[in-house]
């Protein structure tokens, strides 16, 4: 329990920079709309006569623009890129930061097992991703209430909204898995910041070339915001290999960690 | 020289790691331009049909995505965003590291000036996106060349290397003057981070929103076109000239604060 509170009470500064900063991208691409919204329906017209080939490309099949919801996915998909790069971060770091800053020598000769040290851990990070994700609600909730001129469909919203918990949960298990795989982690934030893009830039990649192979590689394309709009529900097969994936990293950081040799001063 | 020599060593590794994600993503784009190829659309002349504007704001403006010069400018945003992170986050490292490892209290001790740590290191840096700059390079034209009856467009691709490089000079200039300014690696990393992102969503709001085109000058990220580069041959005189002064200024104001900078011990 004293883990945990110390863990919170570390990472409080950082996760309200966080909230924040998700909050007011979210904010300055949301309040874009009103001058925007009149465009959007002459898009849609245009983007109906192009061929099949170059919609896909374009990533505009099936696009229905005359909603807000429609408009929303399109900064989410940026509130999903700054929320992986943060639970990434708390992943990598959560445990790493131990031996980096030395004070491994003293929490982990206390008397309590390493795996119980890991799961308050964990904890902590899950309590803070879920913080900031109530808060990326709230503030989502408000923004397309008071900009949205016509009902909205409600179910939709908040799948999409939702998909930043899958992500974070994601990012943060493989940070974890990763700092506990490698031997000692020296700076974070190169670490985290380099593979979220890298997996960004293929989903981007994947969004011209729907290669089903390269699908899975991704998991900003398990959560993909245009497919979730057109079928109103998450990919069974996306969301099994999700759990799959995140249970086979947790387990993995356990199972490493526990038999990690650990660096002293 | 043993600065250098150890600041090369030091970074073998991420360089290494860095330059087989930036092969595979170009391998990966590549492979499946042959169906776009394929599809045999004149894009052109569906283009001819529609405003510019709608065009531009979904990121494509006049390219022909079916030929591979077209094609392959679509990933210099890629490029960017991927080298950007490295060089900043290279720079950001390189000059704060000594301190964070608890290795200051040796190595500024030396009978060298400060000046003279700092500049191998920087030249380190230079040569690693130098490296990084010159496998892109390769791997571009080689698969290029693939997918286009062995020409492999060398002209073109140099001249979008060449932005590319620049962009990479200004950014590692960025990094190492945030780990020269600011108190601590940790702090420069997240700091350099947040630029990163800011600089990317504003580039995405410029794209989004034509009356926000003004802030085009503050992000670096727009200062190149892929199309003009792959296309038309062209690097942007003005913009190149501003990156460099802006790089030249930022590396010496680097010299400045590290010369009066208190290190911890």
């Amino acid at each position: 329990m004293n883990i945990l509170k110390q863990e919170l009470r570390m990472g409080r500064k950082s996760l309200i920079i966080w909230c924040l900063s998700l909050a007011g991208i979210l904010m300055l691409f949301m309040l874009l709309y009103p001058s925007i919204s009149s465009q959007l329906e002459d898009f849609q017209k245009v983007f109906k006569s192009f061929p099949i080939e170059f919609q896909q490309a374009l990533g505009v099949v099936n696009l229905q623009l005359d909603s807000i919801l429609s408009y929303y996915q399109f900064p989410f998909t940026y509130i999903l890129l700054a929320g992986a790069v943060q639970a990434m971060n708390m992943g990598v770091a959560v445990i790493s930061s131990e031996v980096r800053e030395k004070t491994g020598d003293f929490l982990f000769v206390k008397p309590v097992t390493r795996n119980r040290i890991v799961s308050m851990k964990i904890l902590a990070v899950l309590v803070q991703i879920l913080i900031t994700n109530a808060f990326v609600f709230a503030t989502a909730l408000i923004l397309v209430t008071i900009l949205s001129t016509k009902p909205y469909n409600v179910g939709l919203f908040v799948l999409i909204t939702c998909s930043l918990l899958f992500i974070q949960i994601f990012f943060a298990s493989l940070g974890l898995f990763i700092s506990a795989f490698l031997r000692r982690i020296r700076t974070v934030l190169p670490i985290s910041m380099g593979v979220v893009f890298i997996f960004y830039i293929i989903f981007l990649l994947n969004e011209t070339l729907k290669d089903e192979k390269l699908g899975l590689i991704s998991p900003f394309g398990y959560f993909d915001l245009s497919e979730l709009s057109k079928t109103m529900n998450y990919d069974s097969l996306y969301l099994l290999l999700w759990f799959v994936l995140v249970g086979l990293f947790v387990f993995l950081t356990f199972r490493l960690f526990a038999r990690k040799d650990l660096p002293s001063i | 020289m043993n600065v250098f020599k150890k600041e090369m060593k030091a970074n073998v590794t991420s360089l290494i790691i860095w330059c087989c994600a930036q092969v595979f993503i170009i391998y990966a784009g590549m492979m499946k331009y042959q169906g776009f190829a394929d599809s045999n659309v004149d894009m052109s002349k569906l283009m001819a049909g529609f405003p510019k504007e709608i065009m531009l704001i979904f990121g494509v403006g006049s390219v022909d995505l079916t030929k591979v010069a077209g094609f392959y400018s679509v990933f210099f945003l890629y490029f960017m965003l991927l080298a950007a992170i490295h060089a900043v986050m290279f720079g950001a490292v390189a000059v704060s590291r000594e301190e964070r490892d608890h290795c200051a209290d040796f190595l500024y001790t030396k009978p060298i000036r400060r000046f003279q740590i700092i500049m191998p290191k920087l030249i380190a840096g230079v040569i690693n996106i130098l490296i990084f700059n010159m496998v892109t390079f390769g791997a571009s034209v080689f698969f290029i060349s693939l997918h286009n009856n062995g020409d492999g467009l060398f002209s073109q691709v140099s001249v979008t290397m060449l932005a590319l490089f620049i962009l990479q000079l200004f950014f590692l200039a960025l990094g190492a003057m945030f780990g020269a300014v600011l108190k601590n690696t940790k702090l420069a990393t997240s700091v350099s981070g947040a630029c990163i992102l800011g600089f990317f969503l504003v580039s995405v709001a410029v794209d989004l929103y034509d009356k926000l085109a003004f802030l085009e000058i503050i992000t670096p990220f727009k200062y190149f076109e892929g199309s003009t580069l792959m296309i038309d041959e062209q690097l942007s005189f003005p913009s190149a000239v501003i990156l460099l002064i802006v790089s030249l200024i930022l590396f010496t104001l680097t010299f400045f604060a590290f010369n009066k900078r208190d290190l911890k011990t």
